[in-house]
């Protein structure tokens, strides 16, 4: 594996040219390697190109502009050093699904923006390696609870409480949670349902919303144990594979067993567009 | 790395085959079959193998080319040209869906790269031998030549790769 230190030597160029003009060339000598060895490693770390990085970078910054401050579009496109509101306008739609005016009044999914890149998350990939392998799911007929959560919209503990108590769960017991990671409102919010499997045919206890999900291909991760890798992972996800794998995320589903603390335990995690 | 290298005049030359114009890790990093580089190897390999009636002679077989050549959008962006080819006859006729690349004449250093060495990064080795001995190269391109002494991918430590660079003495 690449030693870490010089791309963020190169992160740091690109962080420091964000409203600048900047060249990957001059990012491969703050790595200390030629530009074409560079490239090489630095797509090898960050699972992105430079030059890609740095666009990724200053649109994420340019989004947050749009959605803080009155600046004109226009001029939050020069100050990013793009050559005309159009091309920022181009190159924002193609990365938020949204043009920037837009954003501007309805916001913007930040989930897609892309933080700046550092040492623990460059570690995560490099231990991790989230290459995720296509599945074919069977259909899913699930019992359990939904509600709107913040942020990736992972199950919280109020929801798996809720529903062990109507459930009464046991320790191994097979659990999904289904998440639905735009509820159409402007906020970037969730819809998170967290269910257990039952045979259709009998009747859900009355309490629990019954969920049935066809049949699908997707996308299977390991899901890490650790908090932090699990929004690295989420991150990873948003900001860098589906944009790579020009797919729109539609649904994700953790897969896993309640522990016998009495707390969902994930293991998988399948991703669906 | 062999530290000095052998310089070499070599007339032009002329190679057919395939090239890419891109960043060459966009798919993948490193030493990887899957990215641009090693895709289009496997684009060039097959066209030979399933077309080789169509295909003008070589003149060295058993060589192949690796051209790795910088245009505007290198230092701004990390883009360049690789071509993957064979040495053919001048102008020689060829399938359309080849291209021919004119490599110019000139004088080259020759860096023979031996097992790790070829997956390091040469590239600026060689600019800081080429400095350090008073030679310059920026013509924009480097040549790597693959012969019977490259293994593959999966052999790296038995395989040698010369890297030629076409150079200048500092100052003419």
């Amino acid at each position: 594996m690449q030693p870490i230190e010089p791309v963020l030597r190169a992160v740091d160029y690109f962080e420091r040219h964000l409203r600048a003009p900047a060249l990957v060339a001059e990012a491969a000598e703050a790595a200390g390697y030629s530009l074409f060895h560079f490239c090489r490693v630095f797509n090898q770390v960050t699972s992105l190109t430079p030059f890609e990085y740095l666009m990724r970078r200053r649109l994420s910054e340019a989004a947050k502009d749009l959605t803080e401050q009155e600046t004109r579009v226009l001029d939050i496109a020069v100050d990013f050093q793009f050559g005309s509101a159009e091309a920022f306008a181009r190159a924002f739609k193609r990365m938020f699904e949204v043009q920037p005016n837009l954003a501007r009044r309805t916001r913007y999914d930040a989930r897609r923006a892309m933080p700046r890149l550092d040492a623990d998350y460059l570690h995560f990939l490099e231990r991790q390696k989230p290459d995720p392998y296509p599945v074919d799911l069977t259909a899913l007929c699930l019992a359990g609870l939904m509600t709107i959560e913040e942020g990736w919209g992972l199950p919280s503990e109020t929801l798996s409480t809720a529903l062990f108590a109507e459930t009464g769960q046991q320790a191994n017991e097979p659990l999904w949670a289904v998440i639905y990671p735009s509820t159409g409102q402007e906020e970037t919010r969730s819809l998170t349902f967290l269910g257990v499997p039952f045979d259709g045919l009998i009747a859900q206890p009355s309490a629990l919303a019954r969920k049935d999900l066809p049949a699908a291909s997707a996308f299977c991760f390991s899901w890490p144990d650790n908090t932090q890798d699990q929004h690295f992972l989420l991150q990873y996800l948003y900001h860098t594979w589906a944009p790579h794998q020009n797919l729109n995320i539609r649904l994700v589903l953790l897969r896993g067993a309640s522990s016998s603390q009495g707390q969902p335990q994930f293991d998988k995690l399948y991703v669906l567009g | 790395m062999q530290k000095s290298p052998i310089l070499i005049d070599q007339p032009e030359m002329w190679l057919a085959g395939f090239n890419f114009f891109g960043d060459p890790f966009q798919l993948r990093g490193g030493w990887d079959e899957e990215n641009e580089i090693g895709r289009l190897w496997q684009r060039f390999t097959r066209f030979c193998a399933e077309q080789s009636p169509l295909l003008p002679p070589g003149l060295e077989p058993g060589v192949g080319y690796e051209v790795h050549i910088q245009h505007l959008e290198s230092s701004e962006r990390g883009e360049f040209e690789v071509f993957t080819g064979y040495q053919v006859e001048t102008c020689a006729p060829i399938p359309v869906q080849m291209g021919l690349k004119l490599i110019p004449s000139g004088q080259f250093a020759v860096f023979t790269l031996r097992g790790e060495e070829i997956s390091a990064d040469w590239d600026a080795d060689i600019a800081a031998w080429l400095i350090e001995n008073g030679w310059v190269s920026d013509y924009g391109f480097n040549i790597q030549r693959y012969d019977q002494r490259f293994q593959g991918m999966e052999h790296l430590q038995d395989s040698e790769v010369d890297v030629w660079v076409p150079v200048r003495l500092a100052g003419k």
